[in-house]
């Protein structure tokens, strides 16, 4: 049983690193200057990477630029990429940075209602482009659900389920109490349990 | 405790992201609590489900996004060939002669704070200058230097915070500022620093080695007493440029800096046009200026820089210090470092002359 097996306080960690087994030796081709293996890294991640800006922007567009622009600064700064650790994480970063950076272009440009609307209403959630990237039904009620998370409750989501950061570095990185993570998960997680009811049973 | 309080604390267990204490707490509730149980049961699935639905497909979208990739990818590479390395090293150059200089001018006070016991300098220059053989100009070269050396500091720091100015990301990426530690300057002015100790209150992020291995050259130069600290600075600032030159390319293959995954602020200095370089420009700025003006207690050097500012109606360091404070503003996402920008640029631009301007400008855009 679930609870029972949480009793021995394992952390709760998927290593992405094993499912590329060649990551390391791709990463040290890509230090040594291998466009070819960066490539590669490229192909591993994007779906990955694409799927959370998606998540955080709810603009496809802008997603697509900020994926690829993350790459472009990631490779330009590959020599600086330390060996042994996962690049995910590190890529993910470039790729938060540019998307905070992208939201505050936006709040300037007063369309920070759209992004902190609050009302909550999956059916109504248009996915625009991004439906084209799902292969079914199931997938476009989910995202819709998601998407149609107030902005401040989605991203903590986000980070906490796509992004597997712990609630600290969460805090820390949207510089809000651990607390006040532990309280907008708590309630993204209620709404999408409401609004995905069917597809949980 | 409630069962309602239990049942909020549940998505934080399923993280494990409890104390330990309430870990145990809930598990205990858990063991009476079947809907509690179910709750968790479905928090999990959840989590699966969402994993599981959220994998994109569409292959072909992510195929030709990957060309893309590819293509940018080969294009900043050809521009970097295009770009000399020497070109992209300038701007760090600068900071480097900027805190070199400004080291320097610590050094100045620190020479003389290890020459003099007592309580101010006027008088241990009335006393001094009652020998015959020493005018008080003389002396006073000898203590804090040549009057220009402290406008080296400052004009090399101003440059620095010009080109700066242009927000040419990849050049902040590429050299990181000199970042002061705060532990350090917290020392009372009037204890005795060594050179070493130096080392470590301006110490750079990027080149420390560098500056380490320099420190001899310091304490050296240092013993010679009656050689002006300008042509001293100069004399090392040459140096290294033959030691940049020279360990340019290897430091290139061997001693690239390496990023630390888990430092959050490295990371995003590294990254992003960055708030952290912002930050650390403006606590630099605060703490060298904060640590000068409090060791040259020589009032001619003092009213210099009153003069300087009150010519201008704006020093440099108070430009530079608005630019970062302008940028911080702009980059936060933190309301209450916004308003703290906000509340120091309103602050100055009632106090200085000139460069309100400039500053009603930056509030202007940071209001917006």
């Amino acid at each position: 049983m679930l609870w029972l097996a949480r009793e021995e306080n394992q952390p709760k960690t998927v290593d992405k690193s094993s499912k590329w087994p060649n990551e390391r030796k791709l990463l040290q081709a890509a230090q040594n200057g291998s466009q070819e293996a960066f490539g590669i890294l490229v192909r591993n991640h994007q779906k990955r990477l694409f799927r959370f800006v998606y998540s955080i922007l709810r603009n496809f567009d802008s997603a697509e630029d900020i994926v690829q622009e993350s790459f472009v600064k990631a490779w330009q700064a590959i020599k600086r990429f330390r060996p042994g650790h996962d690049f995910y994480p590190w890529l993910a970063t470039i790729a938060r940075n540019l998307a905070y950076n992208w939201i505050r272009r936006e709040e300037r440009k007063e369309s920070l209602d759209k992004l902190r609307e609050s009302g909550f209403d999956p059916e109504s959630t248009d996915l625009g482009p991004f439906e084209k990237l799902l292969s079914d039904e199931s997938s476009k009620r989910l995202y819709k659900a998601v998407m149609a998370l107030p902005f401040e409750y989605r991203t903590v989501f986000v980070l906490r389920q796509f992004e597997e950061m712990s609630y600290d570095q969460i805090a820390n990185y949207l510089k809000i109490p651990p607390g006040t993570v532990d309280s907008r998960l708590h309630r993204a997680r209620k709404l999408l349990m409401e609004s995905l009811k069917d597809l949980l049973d | 405790m409630e069962h309602s309080y239990y049942k909020d604390k549940l998505s934080a267990y399923f993280d494990n992201s409890l104390e330990v204490q309430e870990m145990e707490l809930l598990r205990r509730h858990l063991e009476s609590c079947a809907e509690c149980r179910e709750l968790l049961e479905k928090l999990s699935s959840l989590s699966q489900k969402i994993e599981e639905l959220s994998r994109l497909n569409e292959n072909e979208y992510f195929d030709s996004l990957a060309a893309k990739i590819d293509g940018k990818i080969a294009d900043s590479d050809s521009k970097i060939v295009e770009l000399p390395h020497k070109q992209s090293r300038r701007f760090g150059f600068d900071w480097k002669i900027g805190a070199v200089a400004a080291s320097f001018m610590l050094i100045a006070t620190v020479t003389y704070y290890q020459w003099q016991d007592h309580e101010s300098i006027l008088e241990e220059i009335i006393e001094q200058s009652a020998k015959p053989a020493q005018s008080v100009e003389v002396l006073l070269d000898s203590v804090v230097g040549p009057e220009t050396q402290p406008e080296t500091a400052i004009a090399a720091e101003e440059k620095a915070a010009d080109k700066a100015a242009t927000n040419d990301i990849k050049e902040i990426e590429k050299d990181k500022p000199a970042t002061v530690h705060e532990s350090k300057v917290k020392a009372s002015p009037k204890k005795i620093v060594d050179a070493r100790e130096l080392e470590g209150i301006l110490k750079f992020e990027t080149s420390s080695q560098s500056i380490i291995k320099s420190a001899p050259v310091l304490k050296q130069e240092q013993a010679k007493e009656n050689e002006s600290l300008g042509d001293i600075a100069q004399g090392y600032v040459a140096d290294k440029i033959v030691i940049e030159s020279e360990a340019a390319d290897k430091s290139q293959l061997t001693t690239a800096p390496v990023m630390e995954v888990s430092a959050q602020a490295t990371e995003e200095e590294l990254i992003s046009p960055s708030i952290q370089y912002w930050r650390d420009k403006r606590d630099s700025i605060l703490i060298v200026e904060a640590e000068v003006y409090k060791a040259v207690s020589g009032e001619r050097f003092k009213s210099a820089l009153v003069a300087d500012s009150v010519k201008s109606g704006f020093s440099s360091s108070d430009s530079a210090l608005a630019l970062a404070w302008y940028n911080i503003g702009l980059l936060t996402i933190d309301s209450t470092e916004k308003k703290e920008a906000i509340e120091f640029l309103e602050a100055h631009s009632k106090k200085s002359r000139v460069g309100s301007a400039l500053i009603k400008e930056y509030l202007e855009k940071l209001k917006n």
